[in-house]
């Protein structure tokens, strides 16, 4: 989501010691211009302290999870950011915010984007989770928090996985199928691996329509939808049709992220976050290794069959309309 | 986005919009620029509406029931309308 002027936001999400904090404090190695605001669920910040060895301007918005009843703490916190840059006691090149492990990264990004004066400052680029290699499995499918952080991510990283004999295929498979539109890759003391990303998060899946079968408690309506579009497709079209979508069933898609080609051989990716859609973005075709188009919806309780007909008549609709005009 | 002429988009857009309103038994016009809608129902109630966002909701104020894409009767009611152009 590239937007000259505005203050890149990176978000890191992940479960109560995934590696939130050793990943963050390798990103921030040589980048002291970056302000950092961790989010801690307790009365004393311990990451707070990590992290402040490191970085001048570290913010602390405790007491609660960001994204339930601290919002208004985290819009006051990048105002007076803001505010500390523009009378010269700051250099703020970049904004990283370091989740609550049991924090809903969705209403961070909410709380940003729909604020009249933060969106015009910031942008939200990234929504990196980590996944702890060992524990993983479990708190998939023991929390719900977690879940709902993966089904978010645009990066997904498994992290300790020095502390397992055999790589985490069933964990990095679970990842894979839960959000195929994330990037997955895994790191070791918060160091990335030199290996290529398992998944490059492209949106691409193998199977034109599919289901998650045999989802654990609560979250047993979750379904993905991956909408091979090898067809091009009608901007209009699907611009009406997902916002008529948004409108009467935002709250059930919960991610929407892919890469379509449209009529005239253009490609756009689209990145949105339950309500909250990104403006979609132009993607030179040489900057994409597979530009072989598809796009992901994460919904929950939603007949994905019944989103694929809609999303198939709506086209169809705006093309008849395209030869009668 | 892309290269048809912006007219072209607008009167697609237009079109379209009064095919799924009209599937709701509402009328859907707007001004050239495609930035004001009108949305009326046959009782004569009409609102304003200033981006697609607010069609949704006036178009739901007056036709006294949510606008869902995933309705089954209105995917129905919209395939003709398909069909009929395709032919």
């Amino acid at each position: 989501m590239n937007s000259p002027g505005r203050i890149p936001v990176t978000i890191i999400s992940g479960f109560l010691g995934s590696g939130k904090t050793s990943r963050l404090r390798h990103m921030l190695t040589g980048k002291p211009d970056t302000a950092v605001i961790v989010n801690e669920f307790g009365a004393v910040g311990l990451d707070h302290e990590l992290l402040r060895a490191s970085q001048e301007r570290v913010e602390l918005v405790g007491g609660g999870c960001a994204c339930c009843t601290r919002r208004e703490d985290l819009a006051e916190t990048l105002r007076e950011l803001l505010d500390a840059r523009d009378r010269g006691r700051a250099q703020l090149r970049r904004v990283v915010i370091e989740c609550s492990g049991l924090a809903d990264p969705a209403p961070i990004v909410f709380t940003i984007t729909h604020d009249a004066m933060l969106r015009h400052h910031f942008d939200v680029r990234r929504l990196i989770v980590t996944v702890d290699a060992v524990n993983g499995s479990h708190q998939l499918a023991a929390h719900p928090e977690v879940t709902k952080q993966v089904l978010l991510a645009d990066e997904l990283v498994v992290t300790k996985v020095d502390l397992l004999e055999h790589a985490p295929e069933a964990l990095i498979a679970r990842l894979a199928e839960l959000n195929p539109a994330a990037s997955l890759r895994t790191a070791l003391h918060g160091v990335l691996s030199d290996d290529p990303p398992l998944r490059t998060g492209t949106g691409k899946a193998p199977a034109a329509a599919e289901r998650l079968p045999d989802f654990a408690g609560h979250t047993d309506d979750v379904r993905s939808l991956t909408v091979a579009t090898n067809d091009r497709v009608d901007w209009l079209g699907f611009a009406v049709w997902l916002s008529m979508l948004l409108h009467a069933r935002g709250e059930q898609v919960l991610r929407v992220k892919g890469l379509l080609e449209l009529d005239g051989g253009t490609l756009v990716s689209v990145n949105g976050v339950q309500h909250v859609m990104h403006m979609p973005e132009h993607i030179p075709r040489e900057e994409i290794a597979d530009p072989a188009a598809s796009i992901v919806f994460i919904t929950r309780g939603l007949d994905v069959a019944r989103l694929q007909e809609s999303l198939n008549t709506f086209q169809r609709l705006a093309r008849v309309d395209a030869a009668v005009s | 986005m892309g290269h048809e002429p912006r007219a072209s988009v607008r009167a697609r857009r237009r079109a379209m919009l009064d095919q799924i309103m009209r599937a709701h038994g509402l009328d859907y016009s707007d001004d050239p620029s495609g930035v004001t809608a009108l949305i009326s129902n046959r009782k004569g109630s009409v609102e304003v509406a200033g981006g697609l966002g607010e069609v949704w909701v006036a178009g739901e104020r007056l036709a006294g029931r949510p606008l869902d894409p995933l309705d089954s009767q209105l995917l129905k009611r919209l395939a003709p309308s398909v069909e009929d152009g395709a032919a």
